[in-house]
């Protein structure tokens, strides 16, 4: 019969666990951090110049034009909401099915939807010509008669769509730390650290009548941020559906972008995860070999569905008989300007997860790493084709034009890492990365370690 | 726990108050403004009490846009005669003479994104009053309403005025 | 109407409160790369603050009062800085009142004003739209006789040349050392340098140098002067047309240049002669052309021979590539063809004439066209004998053989009768006297030192003349230069007196276009500097010296002057039998008197025709040298609005370049914007190449214009100067001089704003042939079955629409010009041209159709389309852009916060965004050109076509203010007004009898722009027909 491999090696005590997942945060930073913290940190200082630069001079400082009216920053916006999706769908949707394998890597997996969140969100607001005016976009009570918003531009709907779920996303991912703020702030040797995580904790007791409260509440956050997997991408797809763009108006995009979404999710995750193995130790026992392996399957899953989305496309252009839509595929998209970001995207996101058809290579860190990498690239390039290359070559030719690429475009991208980054690794330092009290439950603790009854 | 709570609260009610005063009538507006003038000029003596008619002095009001603010040649015909004693008077003389004129501090200023069309109104039978409020009542001369785009569009949306609500109205 | 005195000197007392403390004009320049910063000359700020502000009628400019105006108008105007603001307590602002108020200035109603443009070649009359007594926009005149309305780009543009900020404040003296050399620049007074002049006047030996002259008055005024002092006269001009005139002259003994019937005409051939875009009077002659094409069934034909791909050929019908070399060639061979193949006229039995022919025998070959097609020209030419007209000129004939081409052509003509009826030489173009002849003289004698006074004016000899011409040397030979130009450029630069002339717009003056008709142009403001009219100072030195004729020294304005002229010579020629007074105030209203009088055949010289030689082949390269719609002969090359004009051709802007053939562009290896070295003989100019499709293989083809070295910031270094290619003997050669090319390996970035030559086989410009189109008149209009899930909006009142004749429409780019004047569109500088940002909200799409070897060219103006399904407006977040119950497309730049979703999802994209704060840019004093009905735009939000919606409402009230219904017509965009072929049709679509809803029903040739798509645009194109013996168009396929 199948015994399922452990989901915690090293035979851990309970204490084991306590106490390897609280290290981190209570011993003194190690220099790989301290090192890794400047290099993000002075990243992130860049890119806050950068875009002050923007906002004070102009959007004409990037290389956005006419007819190309969106771009870097656009791209970027959906990349990192891309990102977002794999925690969500981990912690909420691998919770509700009971999938006990996400246990230990949930928690940074939501961290890391939370902190993709708040960069993308950014984005919208500052691609905007007045960023200042951005309050506008949110209806709120004024004396313009009053004027309220477009509640038919896709637009609108996205910044609903984004603001709910970041906001559901960072609720949940609080309310699981509590019980471990809690832990830690009854570890903690002095004052300040143990009114900090006190405060964090929200008071908890640990009562049975707590734990009750705390599953209720999880449970139904959990029910509640699962559909937003689905509906926050879908609506961001919207943005270039609705609109009558050949390129942009096709029905596949909702599925599309959320199987997009969970495929560089994933591979963001992936990479995470092996940063953090390496960084930290002792997480091998907690997210181990078996955990990468499963998330390389999804990865080679969604990115097959990534193809085929890539494909139907084509075909749809094909079957259509639109010249406008078929230009833009057969002529500029596969050979046009910018053919080659469109063979980028084919390679990274199509041709290279399927290195994971083979065992070996799902179970090989290095190997998943260079994936992951490469997949993310792919899915930027992805969002570059669709806004960029639709956009360059639409219905009059007298209009048609390129990119004009800036030193901004480029900055913008980097420095939005930094600023990812930064906050990901304060969170590895001062937020519990692996959930104790979810993890310590999946112990083999009573069980019959020969296995079989 | 209660304090916690209680912390949450105390932000949340800060958030609102601020959030209250921004969207509070007449923030940002002028409403009530009545600045100092050069002249101590009253429409309350002009109008009510020697009966002179608005478009005496503003006369391009019914052909133009703008309703002009009266060049001094209007009013030396009556101050060549009229309270030629008042300090004030031999001011306004002094600078007529010089072929100068007086710096009036601007009372109803609309954006300048505002396209207002005087002469429409006045063609419609719309009071002066009903905007600048009862000028003829005013010694120094108040901005009565807030001038705002929702009191503007308030009386666009009556039906009975069958007035234009486009948004190119005013803005172009 | 306005009749004061603007030539009156300023006394030194009102300069002086003039020069009184000014708060300093803060300019920023952040982002306008091709205009540098200028330095703040603190004189010259000062009267900008006052100066412009000012109105024609006022008093005295001095002290309170000036403040008073300006702060007044500040408020009125159209100021920059709160267009952003939201809502937030504003600073305190002033209003200062008027201290007498003048009569006819209503505060936010414009003034209209008769007035002329005269760019040296050709002119018309215009309305110079005033606001608070600053000039803002020219306007077309529809009663002037010979345009009825319309402009050109150049003529809108003038407008800024009056606001330039580099123009001369006052006269100036140049101090030179010894060898002129070097000089020093010092301000005089005007007595001080009238004393000089006067003095060395004195001496004799006086000549005043001026380009060709309109003016009748000013023409009497030079000559009077020049009686006074003995002095010669000699006008040149860089675009003489003397070969016109002495052709004429040869052949028909009267050197003139003749009056045109383009619309009169059947088949046009133009053999180099681009008509429709910069010879002679391409204004009047476009008018001529669409009034001849207006009605299709009875089109004319327009057959074009272009050695340069010009605007004319890029309407022909039918366009033959040639090289200059060949343009006597084509006449001729048409003449053999009609003598010789077909027999016809006298000379059919003269042999000794036919030997003449002979070595035109075999043209067709030569210039390889199917010689069905040469003598399908030559027989509908016969065909239509008395209703045909062949033209040649224009730099692009000025080869050695231009005198035997003219002869040839009027010969042509003659023979077909077409004299006295299509080409009038009875009533010509008077004061079209300009003569590189007679410059050359003049160089000559400035050399002897027989020259002792130059006057200079309205010329710029030392730029447009080739330094081969040795005129600078000369110059130098000369005791005293002055010059009347308003800045020190090139040609001022080596003058010894500056006594700058006032702008026209600042000025009393008249002209004459042709002969009999007479027009006034107006003062529109008055000078806003201290300077003073060219004939003011020439009577001015008369009668400081106190000689010539009494009119020259009795009056003194020269408004006194011209009046009097009117009175004496003009009025006499109209006896209508009612005092001066009314004549006058009657031709101020209409802006000018007389009419196109007809006109009868004249003689022609046999023996003129016995002096043109048999053909000559030559091979090789030849350089085409020619002029281009926007910058003409580069005078107003200073103005931004030009520059960023793109050509209509080629689409390029900011630049000069070498175009050359696709053919030859692959023999030599060349991409687009290569930099070559171009030589003719020992001259050589490295300058970029611009593969132009249609060319011939054989031509170098570069614009004139360009290179100024002094003409200010916006021009200086732009392109290089031809003019130093042109060779001068006995006459200017302009083409057909062999040339070499050699490529380099510097590359250079040509800013080109069409994305692509081709329409990719979709259906954007549609075509039809004259068959087709008379065989089913919805011939080339592929129509969709469309249909809306929704109702659609309801329009009760109004609903604005607009219809464009593609057929009549030229591509001139008028249009583009009067829309950027009357939206104050912001010119972005060429480096963001190059990034895709320039923000023309209409603008002329040019594709080439058929074989790219012989490609020919469609023009499509495209503004917004105000879709009743506006996809721009469904996407907006915050209503910024929305739809008005009179189906307009409002675009509120107040409430955009720029997402620009609009523009991605506009099929048409037509929407322009404000990437930088390009207000800012906007220096003093160019602010008072600025439309103040229209909002200046912010930094970050969109902008498009607005249909004008200021003029619309301004009509509205016009009508209700006045207690009528609105008349069909009224309201006219500005476009539609500046169109000389009267293109663009609007109105209310509302109003079954309104001429656009007529052409949106009945007229079946109309179509919308992606139809399919189904935007359910409020325009309406009309298909162009071309008129070329063909069955089908050449497919749309290739020419990729």
């Amino acid at each position: 019969m199948l015994t399922r491999n452990k989901l915690v090696l090293g035979n851990k005590s309970v204490k084991d666990i306590t106490e390897d997942i609280c290290a981190p945060i209570e011993v003194y930073p190690s220099k790989g951090w301290l090192g890794l913290f400047t290099t993000a940190l002075s990243i992130l200082i860049f890119y806050v110049i950068i875009l002050g630069a923007v906002i004070g001079k102009g959007m004409g400082l990037l290389g956005v034009n006419h007819p190309n009216a969106w771009g870097t920053m656009i791209v970027t916006f959906v990349f990192w909401i891309g990102i977002g999706h794999a925690g969500t769908l981990i912690s909420a949707i691998l919770f509700l099915f009971r999938q006990k394998w996400r246990t230990s890597v949930a928690r940074t997996a939501e961290a890391m939807t939370v902190f993709a969140v708040m960069t993308a969100g950014l984005f919208p607001l500052l691609h905007t010509g007045r960023p200042w005016l951005d309050y506008w976009l949110f209806p709120y009570p004024n004396q313009r008669g009053p004027l309220w918003v477009n509640f038919r531009s896709p637009l609108l709907w996205d910044v609903f769509a984004v603001s709910t779920y970041a906001t559901v996303s960072m609720v949940f991912w609080y309310v699981g730390m509590v019980p471990d703020f809690a832990t830690i702030k009854d570890r903690a040797k002095n004052k300040i650290r143990r009114t900090v995580y006190g405060a964090l904790s929200l008071g908890w007791r640990g009562t049975a009548k707590n734990w009750a409260h705390y599953e209720m509440v999880y449970l139904l956050l959990a029910g509640l941020s699962a559909p937003l997997v689905l509906s926050v991408h879908t609506i961001v797809s919207f943005d270039f559906a609705v609109s009558g763009l050949p390129g942009w108006h096709t029905t596949i995009f909702p599925p599309y972008f959320v199987a997009g979404a969970i495929f560089s999710g994933f591979a963001m995750v992936v990479t995470l995860m092996t940063l953090v193995r390496i960084g930290v130790p002792e997480f091998k026992n907690y997210i181990t070999l078996d955990h990468m392996e499963v998330m390389n399957k999804i990865i080679m899953a969604t990115g097959l569905m990534v193809g085929y989305a890539y494909g139907s496309e084509f075909f749809i252009a094909w079957y259509s008989g639109n010249p406008y839509e078929r230009y833009v595929f057969f002529v500029s998209r596969a050979f046009g300007p910018y053919a080659w970001s469109y063979w980028t995207m084919i390679t990274c996101n199509v041709l290279i997860p399927q290195v994971f058809w083979f065992k070996k290579a799902r179970r090989s860190i290095p190997i998943m790493f260079v994936v992951s990498i490469f997949v993310n690239i792919g899915m930027w390039f992805e969002r570059f084709v669709i806004t960029v290359t639709s956009l360059h070559r639409d219905f009059l030719p007298a209009n048609w034009g390129n990119y004009a690429w800036s030193f901004f475009d480029g900055a913008i991208l980097f420095g939005s890492f930094g600023m990812f980054l930064t906050l990901f690794l304060l969170y590895l330092r001062f937020f519990p990365a692996i959930s104790i009290a979810e993890v310590k439950p999946v112990l083999p603790v009573g069980q019959d370690h020969k296995g079989g009854h | 726990m209660h304090r916690v709570f209680k912390t949450f609260a105390a932000v949340g009610l800060l958030a609102l108050s601020l959030a209250g005063c921004k969207f509070q009538p007449g923030w940002g507006y002028n409403q009530g403004y009545a600045p100092e003038q050069p002249l101590p000029f009253s429409h309350e003596i002009h109008v009510t009490k020697n009966q002179i008619q608005c478009q005496y002095c503003h006369n391009q009001v019914e052909r133009s846009r703008h309703s002009n603010v009266p060049a001094l040649s209007t009013c030396m015909n009556c101050h060549l005669q009229v309270k030629t004693d008042s300090p004030f008077i031999q001011k306004l003389r002094e600078a007529y003479d010089k072929g100068g004129s007086i710096e009036w501090v601007r009372v109803h200023a609309l954006p300048d994104f505002v396209h207002f069309n005087h002469s429409a109104h006045i063609a419609k039978g719309v009071n002066c009053q009903t905007c600048h409020g009862e000028v003829e009542k005013m010694a120094k001369i108040t901005q009565v309403q807030d001038l705002s785009m929702g009191w503007c569009i308030n009386c666009h949306r009556q039906p009975e005025n069958k007035a234009p609500l486009n948004c190119t109205t005013c803005h172009h | 109407m306005s009749e004061m005195n603007h030539d009156h000197e300023h006394s030194e007392a009102e300069l002086a409160a003039k020069k009184a403390a000014r708060p300093q004009i803060e300019r920023d320049n952040t982002y306008w790369l091709t205009l540098e910063h200028y330095n703040n000359d603190p004189e010259f700020l000062a009267k900008a603050t006052t100066e412009f502000q000012s109105s024609p009628l006022r008093e005295s400019d001095t002290g309170e009062g000036g403040w008073a105006r300006r702060e007044f108008l500040k408020l009125m105007g159209a100021s920059l800085a709160m267009s952003a603001a939201g809502c937030i307590r504003r600073p305190v602002q002033k209003i200062v009142p008027y201290n007498k108020q003048p009569e006819e200035v209503t505060l936010g109603e414009a003034n209209y004003y008769t007035s002329t443009y005269f760019d040296g070649s050709g002119g018309f009359g215009v309305l110079v739209k005033t606001r608070e007594g600053r000039p803002v926009k020219i306007e077309s005149n529809p009663r002037f006789p010979l345009t009825q309305g319309g402009l050109s780009a150049r003529s809108q543009a003038s407008l800024m040349s009056l606001y330039d900020p580099e123009r001369l404040q006052g006269p100036k003296y140049n101090i030179f050392n010894e060898k002129k050399t070097n000089k020093d620049t010092v301000s005089v007074k005007w007595d001080s340098l009238d004393d000089k002049v006067v003095a060395q006047l004195k001496k004799g030996g006086a000549v005043v140098l001026t380009g060709n002259m309109a003016s009748p008055a000013t023409r009497a005024v030079v000559s009077d002067f020049a009686q006074a002092f003995k002095a010669d006269h000699v006008s040149w001009e860089p675009f003489a047309h003397e070969e016109v005139r002495e052709g004429q002259k040869a052949s028909y003994g009267e050197a003139v240049v003749p009056q045109y019937r383009f619309d009169k005409a059947k088949v046009i051939v133009s053999v180099d002669a681009d008509f429709l875009g910069t010879w002679l009077n391409p204004t009047q002659f476009q008018s001529q052309f669409a009034a001849g094409r207006r009605d299709p069934k009875k089109m004319s034909k327009l057959v074009s021979f272009d050695s340069n791909y010009s605007l004319t050929g890029a309407n022909a019908d039918i366009r033959v590539k040639i090289k200059p070399s060949q343009q006597l060639d084509v006449v001729m061979g048409l003449i053999n063809a009609l003598i010789v193949n077909k027999g016809v006229s006298s000379y059919a039995n003269n042999e000794k004439f036919k030997e003449s022919l002979v070595s035109y025998a075999n043209t067709a070959q030569k210039l390889g066209v199917e010689p069905a097609l040469f003598n399908k020209v030559a027989a509908d030419l016969w065909e239509n004998k008395g209703e045909s007209l062949v033209v040649a000129g224009g730099l692009q004939t000025l080869t050695s053989r231009s005198r035997e081409l003219q002869i040839a052509v009027n010969f042509l003509n003659s023979l077909l009768d077409n004299d006295g009826k299509t080409v009038d030489g009875k009533n010509a173009v008077p004061g079209l006297k300009a003569s590189y002849g007679d410059m050359e003289k003049l160089i000559a004698d400035m050399g002897a030192g027989k020259v002792k006074t130059l006057i200079i004016h309205r010329v710029n000899p030392a730029y447009a003349l080739p330094p081969e011409s040795g005129f600078v040397e000369a110059l130098r030979k000369v005791e005293m230069v002055v010059y009347t130009g308003d800045r020190i450029d090139e040609t001022g630069d080596h003058a010894t007196y500056l006594a700058p002339d006032n702008h026209p717009l600042e000025t009393w003056g008249d002209a004459e276009f042709a002969e009999g008709i007479f027009a006034i142009q107006q003062p529109a403001i008055r000078p806003m500097y201290d300077t003073r009219s060219f004939q003011l100072t020439l009577m001015t030195w008369a009668y400081l010296a106190n000689v010539g004729p009494k009119r020259l020294t009795t009056y003194e304005t020269f408004y006194d002057y011209l009046r009097n002229y009117w009175k004496e010579d003009i009025q006499p020629k109209f006896a209508k039998g009612k005092g001066f007074e009314d004549f006058w105030s009657e031709v101020l209203q209409t802006g000018s008197v007389g009419d196109v009088k007809s006109s009868s055949a004249r003689s022609f010289k046999t023996e003129a025709f016995s002096s043109i030689k048999a053909a000559s082949s030559t091979s090789g390269y030849e350089l085409v040298l020619y002029p281009t719609v926007q910058i003409g002969d580069g005078t107003l090359a200073n103005v931004s609005w030009l520059q960023e004009l793109p050509d209509p051709v080629t689409k390029i802007v900011w630049d000069n370049y070498v175009s050359v053939s696709i053919a030859t562009a692959e023999k030599h290896s060349l991409k687009e914007s290569t930099i070559v070295e171009l030589k003719v003989g020992d001259k050589k100019v490295e300058l970029p190449v611009h593969i132009q499709p249609g060319l011939h293989d054989d031509v170098f083809a570069v614009a004139v214009g360009y290179g100024r070295t002094k003409a200010g910031q916006v021009a200086n270094g732009v392109g290089k100067n031809m003019f130093e290619f042109v060779t001068m003997k006995n006459g200017a050669i302009f083409a057909g001089q062999s040339a070499t090319l050699t490529k380099t390996s510097k590359k250079y970035n040509l800013a080109c704003v069409a994305g692509n030559n081709t329409m990719e086989g979709r259906m954007i410009v549609a075509e039809a042939t004259f068959k087709d189109y008379m065989k089913d008149e919805h011939a080339g209009v592929h129509r969709h079955k469309t249909w809306n899930i929704w109702s659609g909006h309801q329009y009760n009142g109004h609903k604005w629409g607009m219809a464009v004749d593609l057929n009549t429409c030229t591509g001139c780019s008028a249009c583009m010009t009067a829309c950027q004047s009357e939206n104050n569109v912001p010119v972005v500088g060429k480096t963001y041209v190059l990034q895709g940002r320039e923000m023309h909200w209409l603008r002329v799409d040019r594709y080439f159709v058929g074989k790219p070897e012989d490609a020919l060219a469609v023009f499509q103006p495209v503004m917004c389309q105000h879709c009743d399904n506006a996809p721009c407006e469904t996407v907006c977040p915050v209503l910024a852009t929305v739809h008005s119950d009179e189906g307009l497309n409002e675009m509120v730049y107040n409430r955009c916060v720029g997402t620009r979703y609009c523009s991605n999802n506009c099929p048409y994209k037509v929407r322009r965004f404000n990437w930088f704060n390009y207000a800012k840019n906007i220096e003093k004093p160019t602010h008072m050109a600025l439309n103040p009905d229209v909002g200046v735009r912010a930094r970050g939000v969109m902008e498009k076509c607005s249909f004008c919606v200021h003029r619309i409402k301004e009509g509205k009230n016009k009508a209700k203010l006045e207690g009528r219904k609105l008349k069909d017509g009224e309201i006219k965009t500005a476009c539609q007004t500046a169109c000389p072929s009267q293109a663009i049709t609007f109105g209310d679509l509302n109003d079954p009898e309104s001429q656009v809803a007529k052409m949106f029903k009945n007229e079946p040739r109309s179509y919308a722009l992606l139809e399919e798509w189904h935007a359910a645009p409020a325009v309406r194109y009309l298909s162009k027909i071309r008129n070329n013996d063909k069955e089908t168009v050449v497919a749309e396929k290739g020419g990729h």
